[in-house]
């Protein structure tokens, strides 16, 4: 135990510091800067004298490993420093953007498990049946309709002929439960197929026969003994899901004016705020390590002792 | 089976409805309340860092000394008189009826002491006439004294960083027609009207403003009647909106957009071939592709007393001659025309899309070249200064706002003085050069007028640059802001004519 959990934290320490190596290098190879940027923020002139007092602000005319030296000892200490473009904090300003785009992401995630599971196992039971063909359309519509199209779909249903939900007013919990929504259902169809496939495979198992000459109705006995590996079928899916909750609601966070940290990330691209950039990469790394630790690390240790293959 | 399914229905219910339950408590924004949807909201009211000064004058908050009207003037609620004394020293006599939000007077000592700390802080604000002084003389007199002489302190005065604040134990406060009752950084601000602006009680006792980055999600927003202003439509929105019966308010941009022409280029390098490119290009089509916008008739938006009287011509047999002129012809069966040694005529129109409307003009240019029978390619790049720097474009399609402080002379030596900073066409002309050095003297507004619109007849006839679409923005408003006006881009989105009706 000790010994893997040795080998988990080396891996991701490596994963920590490559990570870093690539999120430095990579937005400086971007084309453009921030202070081409910042100067065309402010309508400024090129000259020598504006560039040089952006560059020394963010140490930009230092050399490339002084500048990651000194940023990743900050980013370690926990100094994330600040933006270039807003000048705002940039530590409380991930941590505040940080739980709406988490919370968005594993609410979908979790609410899409949960209708994936019956309608998964409802699609198991019968090949020509209706829970069958509602995981199919929906595995096929998901396929079809690009999930920005639908939000904008929806929101005009709902939101302009209807009028039954406001979705931009009041304090944002619309939009998170609406995110949550959208986030969802492109899963539902996968997932309910991994479900179903599961259940399926625990149909064709000898004992199902057992149970069922004895007596036990098929339904019944099918959820009763095919529910946990259906369940570990749908945590991998999760999982992994999980480990890409911060970027996998960009679209929804964009359409519905969401204020999570993907947005931050396609505005900081966009002026090319390279420490919120490098900041964004570390967070997500830090995400997905904590995410394996739990899931990939305890959870499976605690489900093969409990017998689960 | 039926019981799992319907505790299965009955979770994705209870969420559908807890997001329909808490929409209703939020019925319309009634009378009192005014809800504003752009593209971005403040992180913090720091009115020395970045670009926040812009920032919170574009949300009512500050104002600078001077503010740009309507007309393209200039004016002040702070300053009666700026006199010059020499080439450096100006003496300023202020007026006596301006406040801050906490009911103080704004007066000498708090305005030298605010500009003095811009100065300090802020370096985008030394851009103009380097560092400037500004000493209190008495309660409602100043003297300022710039590094670099300048006949235009009243327009640094109206450039972006130059609000007016004070600072009290940490908390800035501020001057304009709204004061922060609370902000969610980036995401939402809701103001009030501050009291000791004038007609404060004519203004809604809240304004909420919420950031989209979507443009259709605005669109959708104000269609559902939960927006009462809706700024930074596009023009295809705003007729969409207009078709559905929402009021819309169209407002010169003062933004302007340009083609600029690079002048090292082999084929530009012609003036017959500007020339053509200038009388073949049939500005009626590009306004119709926005939806709104005026043919130019100078560099500068319509409404500035100092921008040329030009009239605009599209004559495309006049166009063709010009061009066999310089020797790009065109054979029978061929689709563009060609040099003496068999080469087409290419030029690509580099532009970026944060201004929504440009991606849109290139393609309109892109079909006028084609009719011209000039072969033409859009690139729409994200680092437009870098690639205009480095002169990597043959034809430039650029948003610039040239006069935000009313005054001409910074942006014609930025951009057409021979090695200006911001003259990436390669231009060259002494008689401009001489014309702007003439300007750099002179300080009576009829005659800077006067200079002004003489350089830009110069640099029209050169074309290094084709007037292109003097603008019109949009934003929808609802029937209680009816009356609201807009004026100067994104400058004063929240502006002390935001009132009830």
């Amino acid at each position: 135990m000790a010994k893997s959990f040795l080998k988990f934290i080396g891996k991701w320490m490596l994963i920590f510091v490559l990570g870093s190596l690539i999120a430095f290098f990579i937005t400086r190879s971007m084309p453009g800067n921030p202070v081409d940027m910042l100067l065309g923020r402010y309508g400024l002139s090129k000259t020598p004298e504006n560039v040089a007092a952006i560059e020394n602000r963010f140490m930009l005319n230092e050399p490339w490993h002084r500048q990651y030296i000194s940023w990743i000892t900050d980013f370690v200490k926990g100094e994330w420093g600040n933006s270039y473009i807003t000048r705002s904090s940039l530590k409380p300003e991930i941590l505040r953007r940080l739980p709406i785009s988490v919370g968005i992401g594993m609410g979908g995630t979790i609410l899409a498990a949960i209708l994936a599971f019956f309608i998964g196992y409802g699609a198991s039971l019968k090949e020509k049946g209706f829970w069958n063909y509602i995981s199919k359309g929906i595995t096929i519509f998901n396929q079809a309709v690009p999930v920005f199209l639908m939000i904008l779909v929806v929101i005009y249903f709902f939101g302009v002929k209807y009028r039954l939900v406001r979705f931009f007013s009041g304090d944002g919990m619309v939009a998170m439960i609406m995110g949550m929504i959208f986030i969802a259902f492109p899963l539902l169809g996968p997932m309910s197929r991994t479900v179903r496939v599961h259940f399926l495979e625990t149909l064709e198992k000898p004992y199902m026969d057992f149970y069922i000459y004895s007596g036990y109705e098929r339904n019944k006995a099918l959820l009763l003994y095919g529910s946990r590996p259906a369940i570990y079928g749908l945590c991998s899916v999760v999982v992994s899901r999980f480990a890409w909750v911060l970027g996998g609601g960009t679209v929804v966070e964009f359409a519905l004016g969401i204020h999570g940290i993907s947005l931050f990330l396609i505005d900081s691209i966009a002026q090319r705020d390279y420490l919120l950039i490098q900041t964004y990469i570390m967070t997500v790394i830090i995400w997905m390590a904590v995410v394996h630790f739990i899931f990939g690390f305890i959870f499976e240790r605690i489900l093969y002792k409990g017998g689960v293959e | 089976m039926k019981k799992l399914l319907v505790v299965a229905m009955a979770l994705a219910m209870v969420i559908a409805l807890a997001a329909c339950g808490d929409s209703k408590k939020e019925s319309n924004s009634g009378k009192d309340k005014v809800t504003v949807g752009q593209t971005w909201v403040i992180n913090d009211d720091n009115p020395l860092d970045g670009g926040n000064p812009w920032s919170i004058t574009a949300h009512g908050i500050s104002e600078y000394v001077y503010t740009i009207q309507p007309d393209g003037t200039l004016d002040s609620r702070y300053v009666n008189e700026l006199k010059q004394v020499d080439d450096l020293n100006w003496e300023g006599v202020m007026k006596e009826d301006a406040k801050f939000s906490d009911g103080s007077d704004v007066k000498a000592e708090d305005l030298c002491k605010c500009l003095n700390t811009v100065i300090e802080k802020n370096e985008m604000s030394t851009a103009s006439a380097g560092k400037i002084e500004y000493t209190p003389t008495g309660e409602y007199t100043f003297t300022a004294k710039t590094e670099r002489p300048t006949k235009v302190l009243p327009s640094i005065l109206a450039e972006w960083t130059n609000v007016v604040f004070k600072e009290d134990n940490g908390k800035y406060i501020f001057t304009g027609p709204f004061v922060i009752k609370d902000l969610k950084p980036g995401a939402e601000l809701v103001l009030e009207p501050n009291k000791n602006y004038p007609d404060s009680d004519k203004r809604p006792k809240e304004v909420v403003i919420k950031a989209f980055k979507d443009v259709n999600a605005l669109k959708l927003a104000m269609q559902s009647d939960e927006l009462d202003l809706a700024f930074g439509l596009t023009g295809e929105v705003a007729k969409q909106l207009k078709d559905d019966g929402k009021n819309v308010i169209d407002f010169p941009a003062g933004y302007q957009y340009y083609t600029f022409l690079n002048m090292s280029n082999e084929a530009l390098s012609k003036e017959q071939v500007r020339k053509a490119l200038d009388e073949g290009i049939n500005r009626k089509e590009l306004i119709k592709a926005l939806n709104g916008g005026k043919e130019p008739t100078g560099l500068f938006a319509g409404y500035n007393s100092f921008n040329a009287k030009s009239k605009t011509k599209f004559d495309p047999e006049n166009a063709a001659k010009y061009l066999d002129e310089a020797g790009y012809t065109m054979q029978s069966g061929d689709k563009y025309r060609k040099n003496a040694n068999g080469e087409e005529l290419k030029l690509d129109i580099t532009t970026y899309s944060s201004k929504a409307d440009l991606p849109i003009i290139a393609q309109v240019l892109v079909s006028e070249f084609e009719k011209l029978g000039i072969k033409s390619e859009v690139k729409v790049v994200d680092n437009i200064d870098e690639v205009a720097d480095a002169g990597n474009y043959d034809v430039l399609l650029y948003a610039q706002h040239p006069s935000p402080t009313g005054d001409a002379g910074y942006f014609l030596n930025q951009f057409f003085r021979t090695d200006g900073p911001k003259n990436r066409m390669k231009y060259s002309s002494s008689e401009v050069d001489s014309l702007l050095d003439k300007l750099g003297t002179v300080s009576d507004k009829s005659e800077r007028d006067k200079l002004s619109v003489e350089i830009q007849q110069k640099v029209i006839n050169d074309r290094p640059v084709i007037l292109t679409v003097d603008p019109e923005w949009h934003a929808a408003v609802s029937d209680k802001l009816k009356d609201y006006k807009l004026w100067n881009g994104d400058y004063f989105i929240v502006n002390p004519t935001l009132m009830i009706k």
